[in-house]
């Protein structure tokens, strides 16, 4: 077989990476596809001592390195409990990039990106789904069967079509918020300072409602809110994919918008943006142009539960009585950022919660990013057992902060007939303060 | 007769089909543990069963394979790591467990994970002691393959005390399933590194989890008294649950990477008592405080809540993870000595880490004797020569106290040269009749522990 690692710089950053490993196997503890399989090609010691295989030339299998690189989740929980610094679920994604030239052969896959380049096409899937969704055709396909009938029939692409549309939110979806929304939104009560807030591509096309939401939080909390509607994709989906062109074109792009603009904080409500958005400034620290701008981004990259922690919370003036509510971390929040207390603070103190703590919370759900499409059966496995767990944990709500959770954990409990409400912690922080300033509330 | 790999390669694949690896991506993520890599393995079995393992060595019986067992890959001996042409048989799917929590006992396949066990007592008010602290990642086959041993074994004893019945398989695929009744063979295949048998399955011995638990915490200006310490403990027949030592190297190290607030001091030793009765518990806690007065300490902290007593422990588990920090690799020793000779010992080991100028870090569960001195070294700066050189006077220095090379992580690869220094002619010759009456062949995991024997 051909050894196409051509990005020489590449080869010697993974290689250099993998170095740190001393094969002490603890992160097996916590892969996921370890857990499953047992086999040491799908835990991260192994990945990693395969991909340095393959960076030094000890090994030429592409193929089967990429299909060890694509079968990672990049949830990188082997990366919060390495002691020695290891980041496997990056050097999966480094991988990626190295062995597919920093481009990804699949058509399919390099529509999907060049669409998530461009804001309006993202508008587009939104108006779709509202189309689907309110002409009735959701509730005909979900009523009649039909589609799971030919997926468990005929599998294939039928399968994937299936797992895609069982996906889809069943409430319904709000209008996409890039337009409609203002480029301003004033702070509420003392002035505390003036933010970005970094929208979503996929927030914006499933769950502008909770990004309105986290809008108004902040608004809330005193700060005055900006949201430059000509922000394009934070590029995850394409470092995922191993497109570093298209990552770096829409990096580009980011340091233009963010590089320079005053405010104290970019904020967003989506954990892969976040993650992404505090790596930038790493990943091109030896870019001559992007370096100095992208610097700036990742300094004053933050989650939303992370900000309003960090500022203090303001009373909401709800009252109780809390509804039994539990959390899920995502991977890109906890693992990625170390985001893990913030939320669950903010969901304990408030007074329409009655926390309650999810067994394994920290595990990924099986989404990680295209995943459950890609990966349909070990995804839907994953998702099983997080779903048993939130039956166990006696919770009526969910909440989570990435749209590729919710989205998985809303089908999750739909398909096991578990009635919990999966939502956004801005929605849950925000239906305080409407109940606050409610006529007859506190 | 030589190695039929063809013949031999050839009839396990047709018996086991798509659980034998030999794709070279796959066979290369077998030659490694925690400490070593060799060559990779010709080829590697999942094995899913003991009737696997058995189908698996009767083959390479037949064809003149080695075999070499691997559980997690944690060892730190190189136990799991080919010499040479192998087929390594791995045991992580062979994960089935039962509990019988009236008869406290566990029923195990070699596979399951040390910590799993631990969660799945935990709601019957139970736990399996021998605790090492690669729990996480190490499987029970391995633990027994080792005779691991943890903080907790001060009191409560290593792997073996645990051990009520072995399932094993032969090299010449024989499967035995014996208690220890009569002649204790299955305590002959404990802690032989996967040399005799292949583990399958044990019976494990459980505990009730203790309702009290104390915790102290002595500073030392001096390591050598911390060590004092220790053996006043001794003397005065106190039995803590653990006791556990920091010297200043770790403590420094600890401190720089997690910022916990820990006093700068020569040494740290932390102790639990434990127990049903909580009176009892205080007064044992109050005499080990004693023993660290009378042996010198600057400075004895009884913790006075569960917190604070985590946080104290928090910083003995951070060890091994600081370590890492201060330079990539690290020769990690594992001797144990008297107790009465533990001052004498760390002071003349601290003293040719000095001379060497090497970091040398020491650790361990000083209870037991069990030290762990760490080198740390950058295979970059080429040192490797006087890494081993300080390595090998720290064995000597345990051999003339008394001592044994290997407390717990086993003599595999990496302390097999120092076997003939520190094992009798005559004990080594014993060890080689028994590794020939059980495999006359030398197919078990070949190349570990014993030295090589000439040709005769
Ligand atoms: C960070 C760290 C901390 C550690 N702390 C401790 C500690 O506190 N105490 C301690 O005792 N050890 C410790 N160790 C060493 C190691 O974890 C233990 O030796 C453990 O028992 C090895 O288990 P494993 O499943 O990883 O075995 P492996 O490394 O896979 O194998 C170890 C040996 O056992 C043999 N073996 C494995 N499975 C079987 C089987 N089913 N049948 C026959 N032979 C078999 C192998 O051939 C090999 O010789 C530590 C290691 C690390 C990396
Ligand atoms: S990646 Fe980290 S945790 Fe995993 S084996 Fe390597 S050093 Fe250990
Ligand atoms: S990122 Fe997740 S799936 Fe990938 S190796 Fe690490 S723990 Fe396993």
């Amino acid at each position: 077989m051909e050894h196409v690692i051509d990005l020489e710089h590449q080869a010697a950053r993974i290689a250099e990476g993998a170095d740190l490993c001393v094969q002490c196997g603890l992160c097996l503890s916590v892969c996921p596809t370890y857990a499953l399989t047992g086999e040491e090609i799908q835990s991260p010691r192994g990945r990693v001592m395969l991909y340095r295989a393959a960076a030094v030339g000890e090994l030429m299998d592409d193929q089967t390195v990429l299909k060890a690189a694509y079968d990672c989740l990049d949830c990188q929980a082997c990366q919060t409990i390495c002691p020695s610094g290891v980041k496997p679920g990056e050097l999966a994604l480094e991988t990626r990039a190295a062995l597919q030239g920093g481009q990804t052969h699949s058509p399919p896959l390099r529509a999907m990106l060049e669409a998530f380049k461009h804001p309006w096409a993202m508008d587009l899937v939104n108006a779709a789904l509202l189309g689907y969704q309110r002409s009735g055709l959701q509730g005909w396909v979900r009523g009649s069967g039909l589609l799971r009938g030919l997926a468990s029939h005929y599998g294939g692409r039928w399968a994937d079509l299936q797992t895609m549309e069982s996906l889809l939110p069943q409430r319904p979806i709000a209008p996409a918020m890039r337009l409609r929304r203002p480029r301003w939104t004033p702070h509420r009560g003392a002035y505390r300072g003036t933010v970005a807030f970094f929208l979503g591509c996929v927030m914006n096309a499933v769950f502008s409602e909770a990004s309105a939401a986290s809008c108004e939080l902040l608004a809330r909390n005193g700060y005055d809110v900006v949201l430059l509607p000509e922000t394009s994709c934070c590029g995850a989906p394409h470092i995922e994919e191993g497109d570093d062109r298209g990552y770096r074109q829409l990096a580009a792009k980011t340091a233009r918008l963010y590089g320079d603009l005053a405010v104290d904080a970019i904020v967003t409500d989506c954990a892969a943006c976040g993650a992404e958005l505090k790596k930038l400034g790493r990943y091109f620290a030896d870019d001559p142009e992007l370096a100095t701008p992208l610097a700036r981004v990742s300094a004053l990259a933050r989650g939303i539960s992370e900000f309003l922690r960090w500022a203090g919370i303001r009373e909401t003036g709800a009252t109780g009585p809390g509804r039994p509510t539990t959390y899920q971390d995502a991977c890109h929040l906890c693992h990625a950022q170390g985001i893990c207390k913030q939320p669950r603070e903010l969901l304990q103190d408030n007074p329409q919660v009655a926390y309650v703590e999810l067994e394994g919370a920290d595990a990924c759900c099986g989404s990680a990013g295209i995943y459950n499409l890609s990966h349909r059966e070990t995804s839907q496995e994953l998702l099983k057992g997080k779903v048993e767990r939130v039956r166990r944990s006696g919770a009526e709500v969910l909440a989570a902060e990435n749209p590729g959770c919710l989205l998985q954990l809303e089908a999750g409990c739909r398909e096991a007939g578990l009635a919990v409400e999966v939502r956004h912690t801005s929605l849950i922080l925000l239906d305080a303060y409407l109940e606050g300033e409610a006529p007859g509330g506190a | 007769m030589e190695p039929d790999w063809e013949g031999g390669l050839a009839e396990l694949r047709a018996a086991l089909g798509r659980k034998l690896l030999e794709r070279p991506a796959e066979r290369l993520l077998y030659r490694y543990d925690a400490l070593l890599s060799g060559p990779a393995p010709r080829a590697v079995l999942q094995a899913e069963s003991a009737a696997d393992v058995q189908v698996a060595l009767r083959s390479c019986s037949r064809h003149r394979l080695p075999a070499v067992a691997r559980g997690g890959a944690s060892g730190l001996s190189g136990g799991a790591v080919p010499t040479g042409p192998a087929l390594v048989i791995s045991t992580t799917r062979m994960t089935r467990v039962s509990i019988d929590p009236a008869g406290r006992l566990a029923r195990v396949e070699p596979g399951v994970i040390n910590q799993q066990l631990q969660e799945l007592l935990r709601p019957h008010g139970l736990y399996y002691p021998p605790d090492p602290q690669s729990s996480r990642q190490a499987t029970l086959g391995g633990n027994l393959a080792e005779n691991a041993g943890g903080p907790q074994c001060f009191k409560k004893g290593v792997t073996g005390d645990y051990l009520l019945e072995l399932e094993f398989v032969t090299a010449d695929g024989q499967l035995w399933q014996m208690d220890r009744s009569g002649t204790d063979l299955p305590g002959l295949i404990v802690g032989s590194e996967g040399t005799l048998a292949v583990i399958t399955g044990a019976t494990l011995r459980l505990s009730q989890l203790p309702s009290q638990v104390r915790t102290a915490r002595a500073l030392f200006g001096k390591l050598e008294e911390a060590g004092r310490a220790v053996a006043e403990i001794i003397r005065r027949g106190l039995l803590p649950a653990k006791l556990e030592l920091m010297d200043q190297a770790s403590i420094a190290a600890v401190e720089q990477a997690f910022h916990l607030g820990l006093p700068s001091a020569a040494a740290l030793l932390l102790c639990d008592c434990d127990g049903e009765d909580p009176e009892e518990v205080d007064r044992e806690i109050a005499e080990v405080a004693l023993a660290f007065r009378s042996a010198g300490a600057l400075q004895v902290d009884l913790a006075s809540n569960p917190a604070e007593a985590e946080r104290q422990w928090y910083a003995r588990r951070s060890v091994s993870p600081a370590l890492g920090r201060i330079k990539p690799r690290r020769m990690n020793e594992d001797i144990v000595v008297p107790r009465s000779e533990l001052p004498q010992v760390m002071q003349e080991i601290r003293a040719l880490g000095d001379a060497s100028g090497l970091p040398l870090v020491i650790f361990g569960h000083a209870g037991d004797g069990n030290l762990h001195p760490n080198i740390m070294y950058d295979p970059a700066e080429g040192r490797w020569a006087e890494v081993q050189a300080l390595a090998h006077a720290i064995a000597k220095v345990a051999i003339a106290h008394g001592g044994a090379l290997s407390g717990e992580h086993g003599i595999g690869l990496a302390k097999r040269p120092f076997m003939a220094e520190a094992v009798p002619q005559e004990t080594l010759r014993a060890y080689r009749a028994v590794k020939r009456a059980l495999d006359p062949l030398n197919l078990l995991n070949p190349g570990k522990i014993l030295p090589e024997e000439r040709p005769l």
